[in-house]
């Protein structure tokens, strides 16, 4: 209440003043009251609401406002700076026009018929004067408007030249405080009010920054949904930073209720099927549109249908190489990860290389293992003569439980050795006959992955389905389980 | 025993497939009739041990795998051999072709290692080495395993073995023979290091 006490305050004031005084001093549009707000109070809306607005176009004179925001009168009056660019107002006009738009159904400090009665009014009183500058006039307008709900604007149009963003607050001390160097706050003055109308949408949109804060970050925002965009190319022609933040700003207006969903939109739209994450606020946060080393890498390594869509960090490159570096090392780690569970006493060890090292010593180990083995048993192999058929014939017996149906048989290695001869086969099975009780079932089939290749092969599997078929108890691998669970801590069966 | 991990499938068939593939081996060797010369020993390891490679490779996912048919496959260039592999060396040579430009190359010395340790490891890129090093080293340790142990047992025509695992604490292990050192040895693999492999034949 206090901002729309101030509000109307500047409103009767301006009025008064200008009534008064339009046109000895139409620079001093500031408020001379000063005053306490309560006083003129009243007074003010009854001279806001009865005032017409011709009547207070009138007493300006040329280009001077009837306005109760002292924007407008700033903005006719002064004209606008040099540097204001057709583009820059209009875009800018554009903004105030959503802001003000917006403001209509915030709760509105003045009574809504006398805005209505302003802003046609306005539309009215541009063409004449204001002929170069008819977009500028009705945005003036309209950003006086907006500024005169939000309250806040008249110190951040006062303050833009002395200091970046004035706290709002404090809109008495500059109403009485200003110089009445109008000229030079028109042409930023619409400026700020679009900024204030951005950090009013901001505040009002229940952002909790501060209204400085909150006007860069709106401002960030929006510069991130415009180069979301691809980058404002009205911006560029800006000199000030003001403008081009004027101009991106009614990208930002857009939705000010919600900008964040404003941003995804923009997002939605420039970004087309790129990925959505978290990261978008902080995308957007730190994007700038000028400086390209921080921009939010917004694309995709060329999205291709079909592939994963990438999108890369806050701070990261955007090149799509490295973005599929990137994907490439994550995937390399990934699997660093898993090897880590596979090779035993890795867990402490961190990093890739000492990791790499931990492998390759592992896969070594192992290999020397083999050899050493097959190394032992070709020296014992000539005990193998007359041991081997019934060996096999009892391991296969053993073999029973660990082996479900389920598990591929595995055939013989009929490329590269030759083909354990029949012979062999039925001798196993001639030892085995006594212990057959059931005749012998069809072989296993389940899930074999390799192709047969010789006959005997089904010879095999009914051995295996024999062993299948006698026994309850699988000796092997109930050994190993027991020696599993044996009480000595420092051994474990190979798993 | 065979693990699965949700994005990396490095399913490893049982350890009976193993070791039955290796018997198996191990008997067709021994059908060959020029292989049990006693001076030929060098000769016979080296079979043993393609024997037993090639059984593995057969056991753990035949030309499923990369490294298991690289292993078939120069296996089968040895004997003289056909093998016949699926069509996929030609993308396996184009990846490498590809690979070769975007190697890290902090990690690429160690890469290069591990390709010359896993089989079939030259042409693969170094996402792919690393799933198909897991997979060897869980097979190549369940050969060791179970099919060695069990082709031990047979072959040392005893009735019960005990396998045991060295963990990190014992780092080295003395084979102490026993009176009847064919009835009772002790083998130790150990590589000085945290894993060993000690098989007590009792």
């Amino acid at each position: 209440m206090d901002v729309s006490e101030k509000d109307e305050l500047r409103n009767g004031d301006t009025t008064v003043n200008y009534d008064d005084s339009a046109n000895n001093q139409p620079a001093d549009w500031r408020v001379s009251g000063s005053n306490p707000v309560s006083d003129s109070y009243p007074t003010e809306n009854n001279l806001i609401s009865s005032c017409s607005p011709s009547q207070m176009m009138d007493s300006f004179g040329q280009t001077l406002w009837y306005d109760p925001t002292n924007v407008q009168a700033v903005g006719g009056y002064g004209g606008f700076n040099g540097g204001n660019n057709a583009s820059s107002s209009s875009s800018s006009f554009r903004g105030i026009d959503r802001s003000v738009e917006m403001s209509w159904n915030l709760p509105n400090l003045l009574p809504p018929k006398g805005n209505g009665m302003f802003l046609p009014n306005a539309g009215s009183f541009l063409p004449p004067s204001m002929a170069q500058f008819p977009a500028d006039s009705g945005f003036i307008e309209r950003a006086a408007r907006f500024s005169l709900f939000s309250g806040g604007s008249f110190s951040e149009m006062m303050n833009q030249q002395q200091q970046p963003l004035g706290n709002p607050e404090s809109i008495g001390l500059f109403l009485q405080g200003q110089c009445p160097s109008n000229e030079v706050n028109v042409g930023v003055a619409h400026n700020d009010a679009m900024k204030e109308t951005n950090v009013r949408a901001s505040e009002q949109g229940n952002k909790q920054n501060v209204p400085g804060s909150g006007n860069v970050s709106e401002d960030t925002q929006s510069s991130g949904g415009n180069g979301q965009k691809g980058g404002e190319t009205s911006s560029k022609g800006f000199d000030s930073k003001k403008r081009k933040r004027n101009s991106q700003n009614p990208e930002a207006d857009q939705s000010h209720k919600s900008q964040q969903s404003e941003e995804e939109a923009d997002n939605n739209g420039g970004g087309g099927d790129k990925k959505r994450n978290d990261e978008q606020s902080p995308n957007s946060q730190g994007n700038k549109t000028n400086s390209g080393k921080q921009q939010q890498g917004k694309q995709a390594s060329d999205p291709k249908d079909g592939y994963i869509h990438v999108r890369a960090r806050r701070g990261q490159a955007t090149n799509s190489h490295s973005l599929a570096e990137r994907v490439r090392r994550e995937k390399i780690s990934e699997r660093m990860k898993f090897l880590q569970d596979l090779v035993p006493g890795c867990n402490k060890v961190t990093g890739k290389a000492v990791m790499l090292d931990e492998i390759i010593n592992y896969v070594q180990s192992l290999q020397r293992q083999v050899e050493f083995l097959s190394m032992k048993l070709a020296t014992v192999n000539p005990q193998m003569d007359f041991n081997l058929e019934g060996l096999l014939a009892k391991d296969a017996l053993q073999l029973r439980a660990g082996t479900s149906s389920a598990t591929p048989f595995p055939p013989s290695m009929p490329m590269v050795y030759p083909p354990l001869p029949h012979g062999f086969m039925q001798q196993t099975l001639s030892s085995m006959g006594r212990n057959i009780s059931s005749p012998l079932s069809p072989p296993i089939n389940g899930g074999y992955k390799r192709q047969e290749t010789n006959g005997w092969e089904g010879d095999l599997q009914n051995v295996i389905q024999i062993n299948y078929g006698a026994g309850d108890v699988p000796p092997d691998s109930q050994a190993a389980a027991t020696e599993a669970s044996h009480p000595s801590s420092n051994m474990k069966v190979e798993p | 025993m065979a693990s699965a991990d949700k994005p990396l499938n490095t399913d490893v068939p049982e350890k009976d497939v193993f070791a039955l593939h290796f018997l198996q081996s191990l008997s067709n060797l021994r059908r060959q009739h020029t292989f049990n010369s006693p001076d030929k020993t060098n000769h016979r390891v080296n079979k043993i041990k393609k024997a037993a490679y090639v059984s593995m490779a057969r056991a753990a996912g035949g030309t499923n795998r990369l490294w298991s048919r690289a292993l078939l496959r120069r296996a089968a260039k040895e004997n003289n051999r056909v093998v016949g592999l699926s069509r996929r060396n030609k993308r396996v040579t184009w990846l490498r072709r590809r690979s070769n430009n975007r190697r890290d190359p902090l990690e690429e010395k160690d890469a290069e290692r591990l390709r010359n340790l896993v089989p079939g490891g030259g042409a693969m890129e170094t996402s792919k080495l690393m799933e198909e090093t897991a997979h060897y080293i869980k097979c190549l340790s369940m050969q060791l395993g179970k099919a060695v142990f069990e082709s031990l047992k047979c072959v040392l025509g005893v009735r019960s073995c005990r396998l045991f695992t060295l963990s990190n604490k014992l780092k080295k292990f003395t084979i102490s023979p026993t009176a009847n050192p064919s009835r009772n040895s002790c083998l130790v693999l150990s590589n000085g290091m945290k894993w060993g492999l000690c098989v007590a034949v009792l």
